[in-house]
């Protein structure tokens, strides 16, 4: 009887419309699916230059795409985590090529793909060694003392470090979805947010280095699983209802693998930097206590005192929001900017919704910048 | 009834022994690999039967994990039901996005709280230290083989990369080095101090 009652609230015709519909749909993805082929598929497509290589870590310099207008070049830090190749995902979802077409001279860091090989990496190789080699390089190539940094995630804590210890070389610090302050959580803050902090609070500094010992890296597949169970019934229906949704149109179907390509290529973490990662950082929260020890330096801070932009995403749910925010107490700072986005972690680089937004913003507040050194560098001329 | 029977009766319906993997058999490699050790027989043996241990423990944590989710699936199925009920009778779900998505938020409700709960954390982290496990019992049988072989072992590999991984970072600090003092050296700096 209940179930008599529940299909009679649906009109027959809707039913067999929707049954053609759902007919012509499969038909037509199946078309589309067995037409497309893997070189379609291409990602980080931006002209580029190889200008600087140390190991497996190397740095490109865009091809301009209009006039520059912003004296200060800026490096891009992507995450060791995932690849940079997302800054640049597709013409029309690029933060590169927007940055370009506002007269920005790009350049972004590729860490390679770490191996077994790269193993006793520690931060202090990737931040003292690495990255401030491409900077000395960016430095000496544009002939500028210093340089604007942008870290996206772990690339942006990466660049805070970096910031804290080499201040005369970044002009002005752009961080994005970064975390800051490991322990911070917001009571309100969805069930699925923060799986990450649940997952490291859970395990003892000794699984960590046992596993670390054992494995040699943190496996690009660990952390692919663990994302996955971040969301993990959309996750289970991407590859079935979701490419339902997008396989009979060429254009959308063509998005949905460049994701997917970018997803699949997901490095190792070198074992010492994940352990520094988890340990210092997820479970002891050195960075915020001032107590971080990249080799003999200590991460303090304080001695961030460039302007600092810090750029996050509402639906952040690797990175909650309360993590990256409020970093503004903590350093030496005093133009501290903060700026949300409407979209989830990596959404704020490839959903068409922060496309102009993101580029726009940050092309602005350093074009802002710029333009208050120029002002203080003339009344320092005049007071002279 | 006798105490064999209802030794064997407390088995059959224990949820644990379900998920042991090779049975009975279980607790007598256990108690091989766990047992004493001796110099000249057994070590070869005693490394695979860690394995198989490892492997076997390493199974039933990761059927622990999955019946927690399968617990959490089956409660999103009870509660998406009811749901759908409650629709047709008020109003209808209108497309097929719409039945996903309400789907997708029960479920992951279901599983999001199960991830938190003690008895799955304790679990998660049971099943890390489970396959660790399985990877050094697994790096033990392939270090005898490499030994036995000829072949170098994977801490042989580790040994000799730490010494490169200290090398290169010696070398790079030297590059580093000059370079900063030939820049010093063109800006017309004393490099050698007062001669």
């Amino acid at each position: 009887m209940a179930q008599s009652e529940q299909t009679a609230t649906i009109p027959a015709s809707a039913i067999l419309n929707s049954v053609n519909d759902l007919g012509r749909q499969l038909a037509q993805s199946a078309k589309t699916i067995t037409e497309t082929r893997d070189v379609e598929v291409e990602i980080g497509t931006a002209a580029k230059a190889e200008v600087w290589r140390s190991d497996k870590v190397v740095l490109y310099r865009y091809k301009a795409t209009a006039e520059r207008k912003l004296r200060t070049p800026l490096l891009l830090v992507f995450s060791l985590v995932g690849r940079y190749t997302i800054l640049d995902l597709q013409e029309d979802r690029s933060m590169v090529r927007n940055l370009l077409k506002l007269g920005i001279d790009v350049f972004v860091l590729d860490w390679g793909s770490p191996s077994l090989a790269d193993r006793y990496l520690s931060m202090d190789d990737y931040i003292n060694d690495y990255l401030d080699g491409a900077i000395d390089a960016i430095r000496e190539i544009d002939g500028v003392p210093s340089v604007n940094l942008l870290g996206v995630c772990e690339g942006g804590t990466f660049s805070l470090c970096y910031a804290a210890l080499h201040r005369e070389k970044v002009d002005n610090l752009i961080l994005m979805v970064t975390p800051v302050d490991f322990h911070a959580k917001d009571p309100s803050e969805p069930l699925g947010h923060g799986l990450i902090n649940l997952w490291s609070h859970n395990l003892e500094g000794r699984d960590i280095d046992e596993m670390m010992d054992v494995h040699g890296v943190l496996p690009g597949e660990l952390m692919g699983s663990i994302f996955t169970s971040m969301n993990p019934v959309r996750n289970a229906l991407k590859y079935n209802l979701d490419l339902l949704e997008v396989a009979d149109d060429k254009k959308k179907f063509l998005n949905f693998l460049r994701m997917e390509k970018w997803i699949a290529d997901r490095p190792h973490h070198p074992g010492e930097v994940a352990k520094q990662w988890i340990k210092d950082l997820y479970q002891d929260n050195k960075l915020i206590a001032n107590e971080l020890a990249l080799d003999t330096h200590k991460v303090k801070l304080p001695n961030v005192t460039m302007p600092v932009l810090n750029i996050y995403a509402r639906d952040d749910h690797i990175i909650p929001t309360a993590m990256t925010r409020g970093l503004g107490k903590h350093i030496g700072s005093k133009q501290y900017t903060e700026l949300e986005l409407p979209a989830g972690h990596m959404g704020i680089l490839v959903s068409g919704k922060t496309q102009h937004i993101l580029a726009k913003g940050l092309a602005d507040w350093m074009f802002t910048q710029q333009a208050n050194l120029s002002e203080n560098s003339a009344s320092q001329g005049d007071a002279d | 009834m006798d105490a064999k029977t209802a030794a064997l009766l407390q088995k059959i319906v224990n949820p644990h022994e379900w998920l042991a993997v090779s049975g009975y058999a279980d607790n007598a490699v256990r108690q091989f690999v766990e047992g004493p050790r001796y110099a000249d027989i057994g070590q070869i043996e005693q490394k695979f039967a860690a394995l198989v241990t490892a492997w076997n423990d390493l199974r039933m944590r990761s059927i622990e994990q999955s019946t927690y989710q399968l617990n959490a699936y089956a409660k999103a199925a009870q509660e998406f039901t009811s749901k759908l009920a409650d629709a047709a009778k008020d109003k209808p779900i209108a497309s097929r996005a719409q039945l996903v998505a309400m789907w997708v938020d029960i479920a992951n409700k279901h599983l999001f709280e199960v991830n938190r709960m003690p008895e799955f954390l304790t679990s998660q982290r049971e099943l890390l230290r489970a396959s660790t496990a399985f990877k050094r019992a697994q790096k033990g049988l392939s270090d005898y083989y490499g030994e036995l072989f000829g072949i170098p072992t994977r801490g042989e590999i580790d040994d000799l990369t730490k010494t490169v991984a200290d090398l290169k970072r010696q070398f790079r600090a030297e590059q580093r080095r000059r370079k900063q003092s030939d820049a010093k050296s063109m800006n017309g700096e004393n490099t050698h101090g007062a001669i």
